[in-house]
């Protein structure tokens, strides 16, 4: 061809292209959108036949809403979402898919500067929020998300009931340094830069993050409806390549920093560059964790991103913990996670992309001393499992060992 | 936000609007477009929308009561009649629908501006109906509310095989959604979507012909950058390196704009 040496790399074979080229991909504006900021950036979807158009989105029901629709592909997703759809929790139902893991960790609970210091001379969570004199007030960001279930996990672990002793609210991330101004608003648990906001401007002091609730927990990933998959495989293998080397590319020395511009732009995040690139890069200041502060992390090697099962049946126990489930989604749990996370595409594009696959997930001690044993997960909830007996199942006996939890 | 024109879903037919609509958009004519683009900023649109609708709201308002008076009654008063709360907190003027809303026999409670108010009204005033802009951040303060109250309003379903879908989905295009108690008809909510659909429907056509205009603004900007580059680095006329983007793109099976945008991009890096 006579323009061959002009242009972009050669398009993949017929036999390997894409179904569908052009994707209409979404995201909240957040640091974490980081690997759909930079495959957008850097167009690291050409070398893999696509063509992404990102889609900014004003809550997480928009996102739910338009990937059900088809008006979105797929989407940047709190971890927690995918399963509250598949679950038809207080909302819509519909068969969705997990295809990779985009990051865990660099989530934090940020309250007021009287709180912290009374946390700081109390010692005690409990007798700081008693300080208030009313029953205090948290907000997350969507009731099935992360940060709602790391929230009342972070609580429970300090003897303080989330659904009887605190008012939970959602507010719009953008919208919670606002009101810590105004006040009536003690706390909030989301993603960053909004505890660097606040912080940055004297409303708030971050107190955790969320790497002490659970070290490595899963938080965003890139979701899709299962029929996408389905309808379009070589294009999603396409999608989780491009997104594997944009993961790739934040661990490089260097990259997080620039990454850092780029979301400050009004078009992603909107939020100063500084105090972005300090959380991306692991800086809390002066705060103190229970474990090493772990800064979000986007690929480590692979073990980030992988799609484990496990990490979706802890979601349908905290769901079950707080009464949002019944006994049915707990003895469907492996099933259901299994089905929603796409490990065999996810193997395949990691290989393809020379992204080492570490299937077996690691177990980790939570914020409350328990273990979760996440390589035992599936076993603890098949059907017929332990006992045979749907709510006597592993997994409901581990929901029910939990002290503080619906009643 | 990014606003994007979606072109992979079928339209869904909208309810007809009142004539005066059709003319707002049939007097920018031909013209019509480079009118538009020389509107600067959302405002205006809207204010060429209310222009229109000044009238028509109160048309339509009055031409459903006139030829749906007796069932839209009977309906809202054998059940009771609609408490419905509007959620002003973006600058989509949802609170313009209180008049249109309050004439087809709706309860109107007071409207709410911040996410922070939403549970504890809710909670008191206890609305059938939420009106909502489908952009608005505050629609995942109303998940909250549903998914911890069973009493409370949920999403209104999109995605049902009911035959108010496509009334629904329109509504939701030209930028509104609804979150409704359980055990609500979604037929009761049609009278509500038609006049929501009447206010912003054109609103949401003006904008996207907008947004196209700009689009296919930048994409001839493009491509003559590139039949620029290519004229000067192989000495040929302008149709030649037309003819030859359009021969790589259909051989690609890809937009011309987008080996332009290729071959831009390459360039840069060739220097």
């Amino acid at each position: 061809m006579s323009t061959s040496s002009w242009l972009a790399s050669d398009a993949p074979s017929p036999h390997g292209a894409p179904e569908k080229r052009h994707l209409r991909v979404g995201f909240v504006a957040l640091s974490d959108a980081a690997p759909l900021v930079v495959a957008k950036r850097l167009e690291l979807g050409h070398e893999h036949g696509l063509t992404l158009e990102l889609s900014r989105e004003s809550s997480w029901a928009a996102v739910r809403d338009k990937l059900l629709t088809g008006e979105l592909d797929a989407a940047h997703s709190l971890y927690g979402l995918v399963y509250g759809v598949q679950l038809g929790i207080g909302g819509p139902r519909e068969d969705m898919a997990v295809l990779m893991v985009l990051n865990r960790n660099g989530q934090a609970v940020t309250v007021t500067p009287s709180l912290a210091d009374a946390m700081t001379h109390t010692g005690d969570l409990r007798e700081a929020l008693a300080s208030l004199g009313r029953k205090p007030v948290f907000a997350q960001t969507f009731p099935t998300g992360t940060h709602a279930m790391f929230l009342n996990y972070w609580f429970a672990a300090q003897g303080i009931d989330p659904l009887a002793d605190v008012s939970s609210i959602v507010i719009p991330p953008a919208h919670m340094v606002a009101a810590m101004e105004e006040g009536g608003l003690d706390g909030f648990c989301c993603g960053e830069p909004w505890h660097a906001v606040a912080q940055a401007r004297g409303l708030g002091r971050t107190v955790a993050v969320s790497s002490d609730i659970w070290p490595n927990h899963p938080e965003k990933v890139l979701a899709c409806r299962r029929d996408f998959v389905a309808r379009y495989p070589r294009t999603a293998q396409a999608l989780v390549r491009t997104l594997l080397s944009a993961c790739r590319w934040l661990d490089m020395p260097g990259h997080r920093a620039e990454a850092a511009g780029w979301l400050a732009e009004p078009a992603w995040v909107g939020a100063p560059r500084d105090l972005i690139a300090a959380r991306l890069l692991g800086d809390f200041g002066r705060l103190q964790g229970r474990h090493a502060l772990l800064a979000v992390s986007f690929f480590d090697e692979g073990v980030v991103n992988y799609p484990h099962p496990s990490d979706g049946i802890w979601f349908i126990g905290q769901y079950r913990r707080w009464g949002m489930v019944g006994a049915e989604a707990v003895a469907g749990a492996a099933q259901t996670a299994a089905e929603v996370s796409q490990t065999a595409l996810y193997e395949t594009a990691a290989r393809a992309e020379g992204v080492p696959v570490v299937s077996s997930p690691a177990s980790e001690v939570l914020c409350d001393g328990k273990v979760w044993v996440a390589a035992e997960a599936a076993g603890l909830s098949a059907v017929g499992g332990l006992s045979g007996l749907s709510g006597l199942s592993g997994l409901g006996a581990y929901v029910d060992g939990f002290a503080i939890r619906a009643r | 936000m990014a606003i994007t024109p979606n072109d992979s879903r079928k339209p869904a037919a909208p309810s007809d609007p009142a004539a005066p609509t059709s003319a707002v958009v049939s007097t920018t004519g031909g013209q019509g477009i480079a009118g538009v683009t020389s509107v600067s900023g959302v405002t205006d649109i809207a204010n060429v929308a209310n222009i229109a609708n000044g009238t028509s709201i109160t048309n339509i308002a009055n031409a459903t009561n006139a030829t749906n008076a007796t069932n839209a009654t009977n309906a809202t008063n054998a059940k009771g009649i609609l408490r419905v709360l509007l959620v002003t907190d973006t600058d989509k003027p949802i609170g313009e629908l209180r008049m249109a809303l309050a004439r087809l026999g709706c309860e109107m409670l007071a409207e709410v501006a911040k996410p922070q108010a939403l549970p504890r009204v809710v909670e008191s005033e206890r609305p059938d109906v939420v009106i909502i802009d489908t952009e608005s951040p505050s629609r995942d303060t109303l998940e909250q509310l549903a998914v911890m109250n069973a009493a409370a309003p949920r999403p209104v379903l999109m995605f049902s095989a009911d035959g108010n879908q496509s009334l629904i989905r329109a509504a939701v295009d030209a930028g509104v959604t609804a979150y409704s108690v359980e055990g609500l008809a979604v037929d009761r909510l049609a009278p509500i979507f038609e006049v929501a659909l009447a206010r912003f429907a054109h609103e949401e056509k003006l904008r996207a012909r907008l947004v196209k205009a700009e689009s296919e603004l930048a994409d001839r900007k493009l491509i003559d950058r590139a039949k620029r580059l290519l004229m000067d680095r192989r000495r040929i006329s302008e149709q030649e390196a037309y003819a030859l983007l359009r021969k790589r793109a259909m051989d690609q099976g890809e937009k011309l704009v987008e080996v332009a945008r290729q071959l831009v991009s390459i360039a840069e890096l060739l220097g």
